[in-house]
């Protein structure tokens, strides 16, 4: 459905988007991660048609974004990050207008815009002004708008930003059932949990470039399956402590790590008992003990050297 | 037609807009409504000009001048005439209370028949120039048929215009003038044989016989001036069916729509900012469409405001709307279509909405006083004129100033629709070129 | 009691605030001067100052001799307008055209057989296209007229005097016209009109009825109060972003907020006022009166009252939009009514009474009387009364406002 390859966007001398490809399969909840920054929103919006690409290509549904915007536009429909809605209207007039604006009239529109109430769970509200709503019933809104025309894909610019846990679970929700029912979605968060929990495939995205590409488990894969032992060791004992576990099977000393000792282990819940008991012997405590399985965090971390939300 | 759905919505939003409707209605008519006790018809008609009051100096004049001179002057519907005594008139001149004193000479009447320099004065207020510079000039007027007449007679009979010719028969006119009749009619009829009295009637009659036949041949043929006066005013002095407030409306009407234009099309901006616009741009809604909507939407706007304004000025304050059943319609959309297409521009060209914001207000106060919106057309200098004509609210005022004060046919003479219109196709081939570069650019996101 | 520390802040916040944006410089000096200097160039021509080039009248005269000559004589030098003769006729439309787009303030027609009808009774008029409403274009009228009435005065005088004494109107009274003699009567009259303006125009050598007299301390007073008005919204939103809550929580009292945000408006209103009054004072070469204390308080008491209005609207006002519909609607209707658009002698005398019940009214009488009148403190007194009374209201309803409802 969506053929990316090699895109290039910049302004002036900043590459914004520096080569990127990949490609997204009808149906596919397809998310695009990447701290604040990192390229996405230019990507979403070269692939809106709204920005000119400066090299590369990129088609929808067999449409080029250059060649043929016209095409592209009707079968794409945005959520942008920002609440992209006339505040001063009540809901019904936001989707009456935008209803209109791709063509639509009379009991057509009608039924579309009652359905997508229903949808967002607006349809007490819609004839209040929208800048009356919570900051989870704009966002729901928002979304809802980019729906109207019926969209064969839809881009989703961070669309759960600033807003409580309840309510984005809400939207979390409307999108997975929306994924479900055959809609090409193109997600894109900072937010980690929300790829994970959402997405068929990833592309980590990190200034301008494509930094990963898979489903979550071959991301997962890369940074392998080992656990993440840190904890607090006196720097007099690194030697002893290295000498002592670089010979095991089970474990791989890493070395001080953001000011703590570092283990790679197969299997942290068996290892730590050793651990223990070579630090009791040393006349130590375990201190600031974090264990952490592999996840995208620790991919990115991997990838980019800094976290998501740095 | 997608265009329309942009201005269907626009307008949806201006009417839910507080402080837009604040800008464009109910401030303007709060001003109209203040301008219109100031200047207008006054409420429902009831005139509210006030006369400019005038102290009359009473030292040493008699009554019998005293009332003419008050008749006279009142007669013009200019002033309102009290008379008081020199020290109380220069308190009230200096201290506001009335707009001028004219101070005639003590000895006005003996100066008069001995023939003697008249020196009239006018003292004025320094807080009202404008009304004691008319006082001035109405007295200057009325004083040049007798400077005239005393130049022709003195020409042709210098002999009775001699300081000090007779003492005796000029303090018996005198007498007269000061009121005593009776006591100089009685000496006149009892003086058969007082020699004085023959004199005294052989000149009179003389004098009296002079004057009139002066009188005629001044009244007689003679150059002949035919006067076409174009203003909405007439300077002969104010006549019931002139409202000055014809005039003002319109002008400050414009002053306000060119304000609410400019926030009108300013909104390409905050929908830029909130997002919309974006949202517009993957809609199918071409840029002809969207800049054609937006100005429609703007023009929409204006002319609902220059209605609301000018039915309360026809309802509260008499004004003319003319008696052309298309001029005035025509003059308010072409101003309103013009007006959306420069303010739309003005704002295609700033890069966000405070810069539009702020060099749209410069515009219009330029355009506003150069364009004769501050001050009538007619009052601006030469060169002022010459560049607010290159504004397109030089020709709305033009417009409306035809319509309602001279109440002509625009259809007739339609320069100023013409200019109207030309300038309205130019700002929009403007805007459009400017939104596509602005496109082009990126500059729309 | 008063916290002199954070009153020092928080008035060197809001005026940083204030001179770190070029907006609000632009409206705060560039544009009260811009606007100054134009409405005094617009207003030139009614206070009789010089304005730009001359107006042109237009005189269309196909024939010519001595009798033209004479007529136009008064009119060739005129410090108003500039004659353009000429001797080919122009259409009427041509000319009201002309006088409608104010290419020409007036147009003379002078008719081919002027000479040879003159004192006959079938000659044909003078025509005159003018405009009242132009100090020009009535000063070529009544240059007109006097010359007109000085030829019909010498003809009358040449009827009376006729050869023939059957057509002579007085008869027996036959005798020559002595035009030397005329002339010197008309050129210095017996009864003439001498005009004095009183106030300190008579020991003062200045052309008090100079448009900047009004305009400038006008624009002034109008453009403080505006931008204090406009500066509204920012309590307003310091009122909803809840910094104005912050403050509360700090130490600051709402004496200190009040008096912080009043001397902070003030203080902006002060430093406008007076860069326009100096630029005033140079630009226009404007005189403000002997009275220097009655200056300091016109201008203090200005700023203050537009300070402390500022205050309360922005106390009152639900929505920085609100603040700004309300600011400027309050600002216009204060300054139309109180005389800073047009002057106030010109409207009906009960809008005067109004006008000077509101501060503007009040600020701009003060400024006209002591330019105009000379007046001192002990004069102006009735009304620097009422400016201070507007200020006392202004500010006890802010500080009300603030302290029950601003805060919530």
């Amino acid at each position: 459905m969506i053929q990316i390859e090699n895109l290039v966007k910049k302004f002036g001398s900043i590459r914004a988007v520096d080569g990127i490809s990949f490609s997204v399969q009808k149906g596919e909840l397809f998310g695009l991660l990447g701290p604040n920054g990192a390229g996405k929103t230019t990507t979403i919006n070269v692939l809106s048609t709204l920005l000119p690409p400066d090299g590369g290509t990129a088609s929808i549904g067999g449409y080029d974004v250059a060649g043929d915007p016209s095409a592209v536009r009707r079968l794409i429909g945005i959520v942008p990050q920002e609440i992209a809605l006339y505040q001063d209207l009540p809901a019904r007039d936001n989707l009456n207008f935008w209803g209109r604006l791709y063509g639509m009239s009379g009991k057509a529109l009608r039924m579309r815009v009652e359905e997508l109430l229903e949808m967002a769970d607006l349809r007490q509200q819609a004839g209040q002004k929208v800048e009356t709503y919570s900051g989870g019933m704009k966002r729901r809104l928002n979304l809802v708008v980019g729906l109207i025309h019926a969209p064969e894909v839809l881009y989703l610019d961070e669309p759960t930003v600033g807003i409580d846990a309840q309510a984005r679970g809400r939207i979390l929700e409307l999108i997975k059932e929306l994924s479900g029912s055959g809609l090409t979605v193109i997600y894109t968060t900072h937010y980690l949990e929300e790829a994970e929990h959402l997405c068929d495939r990833i592309g980590v995205i990190d200034r301008g470039s494509m930094v990963a590409l898979g489903d979550k488990e071959e991301l997962i894969d890369q940074v392998g399956d080992q656990d993440h032992i840190r904890f607090h060791l006196p720097t007099a004992r690194i030697d002893e402590f290295t000498r002592a576990f670089s010979g095991r099977q089970d474990c791989v000393v890493s070395g001080v790590v953001r000011g703590k000792m570092e283990l790679l282990a197969t299997d942290g819940a068996r290892l730590l008992p050793d651990l223990q008991s070579w630090m009791t012997a040393q006349g130590e405590q375990l201190e600031q003990l974090e264990v952490e399985r592999p996840n995208l965090e620790t991919l990115y971390l991997n990838l980019t050297g800094r976290g998501l939300r740095e | 037609m997608r265009m329309l759905q942009v201005v269907r919505k626009d307008l949806l939003r201006f009417f839910r807009d507080r402080r837009a409707l604040v800008v464009s209605l109910v401030l303007p008519l709060i001003i109209t409504f203040i301008m219109g006790l100031s200047f207008g018809g006054g409420v429902f008609g009831k005139k509210g000009i006030s006369a400019i009051r005038i102290v009359g100096v009473t030292d040493g004049i008699p009554q019998m001048l005293r009332d003419p001179l008050t008749e006279g002057l009142e007669e013009t519907g200019f002033f309102s005439v009290t008379w008081a005594d020199s020290n109380t008139a220069d308190e009230m001149v200096r201290g506001g209370e009335a707009a001028a004193a004219i101070v005639l000479p003590d000895d006005l009447v003996e100066r008069f028949f001995q023939f003697e320099p008249i020196r009239i004065r006018v003292w004025k207020d320094p807080g009202s120039p404008l009304k004691a510079g008319i006082v001035e000039q109405v007295i200057e007027r009325s004083l040049s048929p007798i400077q005239a007449g005393e130049a022709v007679y003195a020409g042709l009979w210098p002999e009775d215009i001699q300081p000090q010719r007779n003492q005796e028969w000029t303090s018996t006119l005198e007498s007269y003038f000061q009121g005593d009749v009776q006591s100089v009619w009685k000496q006149w009829k009892q003086a058969d044989e007082d020699p004085f009295w023959d004199i005294f009637q052989r000149e009179f009659t003389r004098i009296m016989d002079r004057q009139a036949a002066l009188s005629d041949a001044m009244e007689g043929p003679g150059v002949a001036l035919e006067v076409e006066n174009k203003a909405m005013t007439d300077a002969e002095g104010p006549q019931d069916d002139v409202n000055l407030f014809n005039y003002f409306l319109p002008t400050f009407s414009v002053f306000f729509l060119m304000f609410g234009v400019a926030a009108a099309a300013r909104d390409f901006h905050r929908e830029r900012e909130m997002g919309t616009l974006n949202r517009q741009l993957l809609s199918p809604l071409n840029d002809r469409d969207f800049v054609l909507g937006k100005w429609m939407a703007a023009a929409i706007q204006g002319s609902i405001q220059l209605l609301v304004l000018f039915l309360a000025g026809a309802v509260l304050f008499r004004v003319n709307l003319g008696s052309d059943p298309w001029s005035l319609p025509l003059a308010v959309i072409l101003t309103c279509t013009s007006a959306a297409g420069f303010f739309l521009l003005i704002t295609l060209v700033c890069r966000t909405e405070k810069v539009a914001d702020t060099l749209s207000t410069i515009t219009v106060l330029a355009a506003a006083m150069l364009g004769g919106n501050m001050m009538p057309v007619d009052q601006l200098p030469d060169w002022v004129r010459s560049v607010g004509q290159y504004f397109f609210n030089y020709w709305a005022n033009v417009s409306f100033s035809r319509v309602m004060v001279s109440d002509e046919n625009l259809l007739a003479t339609p320069q100023p629709l013409l200019m109207l219109g030309g300038s309205t196709v130019l700002f929009l081939v403007a805007s459009l070129v400017a939104y596509r570069i602005r496109r082009a650019k990126g500059g729309v996101l | 009691m008063i916290n002199f520390g954070i009153l020092r802040s928080l008035v060197a916040l809001r005026l940083l605030r204030i001179l770190r944006d070029r907006t609000s410089l632009i409206w705060l000096l560039i544009m009260p001067m811009v606007f100054s200097f134009l409405m005094g160039q617009l207003m030139g021509d009614w206070g009789g100052g010089s304005a730009g080039s001359l107006p042109r009248c237009l005189v269309v005269a196909p024939g010519s001799g001595a009798e033209v000559d004479s007529l136009l004589a008064p009119l060739q030098d005129n410090a108003k307008f500039r004659l353009d003769r000429r001797d080919t006729t122009i259409a009427e439309e041509v000319v009201r055209d002309w006088l409608d787009r104010s290419r020409i303030t007036a147009a003379l027609y002078i008719p081919a057989d002027f000479a040879e009808t003159l004192g006959d009774s079938t000659a044909a008029p003078l025509r005159l296209f003018y405009d009242s409403d132009r100090l020009s274009s009535q000063t070529v009228r009544t240059v007109l007229e006097e010359s007109i009435l000085r030829g019909n005065a010498i003809a009358a005088a040449r009827r009376l005097v006729r050869e023939d004494e059957s057509a002579a109107l007085l008869p027996g009274e036959s005798r020559a016209f002595d035009e030397a003699t005329f002339e010197r009567w008309w050129n210095d009259p017996r009864v003439f009109l001498e005009a004095e303006t009183l106030g300190r125009v008579e020991t003062e050598e200045f052309a008090l009825t100079r448009a900047s007299q009004h305009v400038g301390p006008a624009y002034i007073i109008f453009f403080v109060l505006m931008f204090l008005m406009m500066s509204a919204k920012e309590l307003v939103a310091e009122r909803k972003d809840r910094t104005l809550a912050r403050l509360v929580a700090s130490r600051a009292s709402t004496l200190d907020l009040v008096l912080g945000y009043f001397l902070a408006g003030m203080s902006v209103g002060l430093i406008q006022a007076g860069i326009l009054l100096v630029l005033n004072s140079l630009a226009f070469g404007l005189d403000y009166g002997d009275s220097v204390a009655g200056l300091v308080l016109v201008v203090l008491l200005t700023a203050g009252v537009a300070s402390a209005a500022s205050i309360l609207l922005g106390c009152v006002a639900r929505s920085t939009a609100q603040a700004d519909g309300l600011g400027m609607a309050v600002t216009m209707t204060m300054a139309a009514v109180g005389g800073l658009w047009w002057p106030l002698e010109i409207v009906p005398e009960f809008m005067q009474t109004i006008g000077k019940a509101l501060p503007t009214g009040q600020a701009i009488t003060i400024f006209h009387d002591l330019i105009g009148r000379g007046y001192g403190v002990a004069e102006l007194s009735p009304l620097l009364l009422g400016l201070t009374l507007w200020f006392v209201v202004l500010i006890s309803l802010a500080t009300w406002r603030l302290r029950r409802h601003a805060l919530g």
